[in-house]
């Protein structure tokens, strides 16, 4: 388990020690969120990206 | 400069940010030092002009003569006014609902604009001309590529875990937000929803998996510090969570109270007079609030409201609480708020020190509270004596409107049918008496068609 979110948590230098966080996040619900939002993330730039995703399969085809 | 007031308000005292606080009857917030950057940020970015003109944001006034904590002041402002202050234990499910989609659009802009908010809490949410509106300026804070969005448990806890419920397992859960100050703890919620709810991905995702997650990492000592999250993964996040919330119905079936004015047995005529009687009296009065005990699904209520009446329009039943908001949405009024209520159980001061959140006395005077086809459910189904709502209803308007339904009326009738009639002080005289120790009889009008009389009164307390 704690691989698996290893692979999903990106090292960088940012993390919740540099928000003026007032109240606790929670470490359970910051590593789901995490894991969450890491699956997420690759659907809604599909989502927000779908027709230009569309029209450049349709421009490819017509070639 | 005037300084060192100290009348805080007892519901602002969490975010070290800054605080509200009433000076000559209008609430200021103090934005403290430590918060500069932030406020800053917000003001310049945009992001305060983009929330606040598309109506998401209240908007405010800096106010630099009025200084709480000089020590400690950056700047003061004086955001405009909240007609009511509700709270989401009041809110029918749509409420809830709309409330937790505000809080969302407003993440989503903030991200786009570098900032994020650093809590979700229900209560920084307030309906004002139908509308919700986040009332807390000092909720965000710049945004730093890589960090999680810090309230997503709070989040859950006050929107997703109660709409859950309420969709899934039952409507009347939304009152464990009562008991549960920040939101109904997620693996409470885990056990109350049913096996169903888990085909849906978010509720699986951010309820089950994150109550799991919690149990799971709450004794282990993870240097979560050192991972980040991207941006476009936040926004994929609030994204799911929108979808998730905008996916969560609740259709309020015909309930016995939703379907009431349909059952009803006035005559056409008789609700007629009866709206007349209610608009003579109003017109006589002429009040700026009015709170509607009962209101159902707000046909009187609109009376009110319809004059440019701030109305509050109670009822204890969700479905007609659910279907009184949606006729507000669908017609974009403005002048009427409609709550929970259960009067035999009115709402309470909760909270830290019993302060944080007020009870519905705190919140009054009315200038009109309106009883109409109240008072044989309370006397008799709540056997409530008459000295007892007369004590009650003085404490909660200046003037008071109320229906007396005799017992020979068929609704009387039926409350009785199942029970043995104990109740041989319900008469006309006796509800006279004991209410003209409160009020002031001022008028008593018989409604056309039926037995019932409506009264206008005036509490004896006003001088």
């Amino acid at each position: 388990m704690e691989n698996f979110i290893s692979f999903l948590l990106l090292n960088g230098k940012h993390g919740i020690d540099n928000i003026y966080a007032y109240i606790d996040p929670g470490l359970g619900s910051v590593i789901i969120q995490v894991v969450i939002a890491a699956v997420l993330g690759f659907s809604y730039v599909i989502k927000a990206n779908f027709k230009r995703i569309i029209s450049f399969f349709r421009s490819s085809f017509r070639k | 400069m005037i300084n060192k007031i100290d009348t805080g308000i007892k519901s602002s005292f969490r975010d070290p940010s800054g605080f509200t606080f009433v000076y000559n009857g209008l609430i200021y917030r103090q934005v403290n030092l430590i918060y500069k950057q932030h406020y800053d940020y917000l003001m310049s970015s945009g992001l305060y002009k983009a929330l606040s003109n598309s109506g998401l944001l209240i908007p405010h006034s800096e106010n630099n003569l009025i200084v709480n904590e000089p020590d400690n002041c950056y700047k003061t402002i004086q955001p405009e006014s909240v007609p009511f202050i509700s709270y989401p234990y009041e809110w029918s499910f749509s409420q809830l609902k709309h409330a937790a989609l505000t809080t969302l659009e407003i993440q989503r802009t903030a991200l786009n604009f570098g900032m994020t908010l650093k809590d979700a809490s229900a209560y920084n949410i307030q309906f004002r001309n139908g509308k919700p509106i986040f009332i807390d300026t000092l909720s965000f804070e710049i945004y730093k590529e890589g960090s999680p969005w810090v309230a997503y448990k709070q989040f859950c806890q006050h929107f997703l875990a109660p709409l859950g419920l309420m969709s899934y397992t039952d409507i009347r859960l939304n009152q464990l937000l009562r008991i549960y100050i920040d939101g109904i703890p997620l693996d409470l919620a885990d056990k109350l929803l049913p096996f169903r709810a888990y085909f849906r991905f978010s509720l699986l995702a951010h309820i089950y998996l994150h109550a799991k997650s919690q149990k799971h990492f709450g004794n282990k000592e993870v240097d979560i510090n050192k991972h980040k999250i991207s941006r476009l993964s936040l926004l994929g996040l609030i994204d799911n969570l929108m979808c998730a919330v905008k996916g969560l119905n609740w259709k309020p079936k015909g309930t016995e109270w939703a379907d009431y004015y349909e059952n009803s047995n006035y005559s056409e005529e008789a609700m007629e007079y009866k709206k007349q009687i209610l608009t003579n009296f109003l017109d006589k009065i002429n009040p700026k609030s009015v709170w509607d005990f009962g209101a159902n699904r707000g046909m009187f209520s609109r009376i009110a409201s319809n004059r440019g009446l701030m109305t509050i329009s109670f009822d204890a039943d969700n479905a007609a609480v659910e279907r009184n908001y949606l006729e507000c949405v669908e017609k974009s009024e403005t002048n009427i708020l409609p709550l929970l209520l259960d009067l035999t159980n009115p709402t309470s001061a909760v909270g830290w020190d019993n302060e944080e959140r007020m009870s519905l006395r705190e919140r009054g005077p009315a200038d009109v509270v309106m009883a109409l086809a109240l008072v044989h459910h309370l006397a008799i189904s709540n056997n409530m004596p008459f000295k007892k709502l007369a004590e009650f209803f003085s404490k909660y308007g200046n003037w008071l409107i109320i229906e007396f339904i005799p017992k020979n009326d068929s609704n009387a009738k039926w409350l009785l049918k199942t029970r043995e009639d104990i109740f041989s002080d319900y008469t006309e005289t006796n509800f006279r008496e004991e209410f003209n120790k409160f009020f002031q009889i001022v008028e008593s009008v018989k409604i056309k068609d039926s037995e019932r009389i409506v009264y206008l009164m005036k509490n004896r307390g006003i001088k």
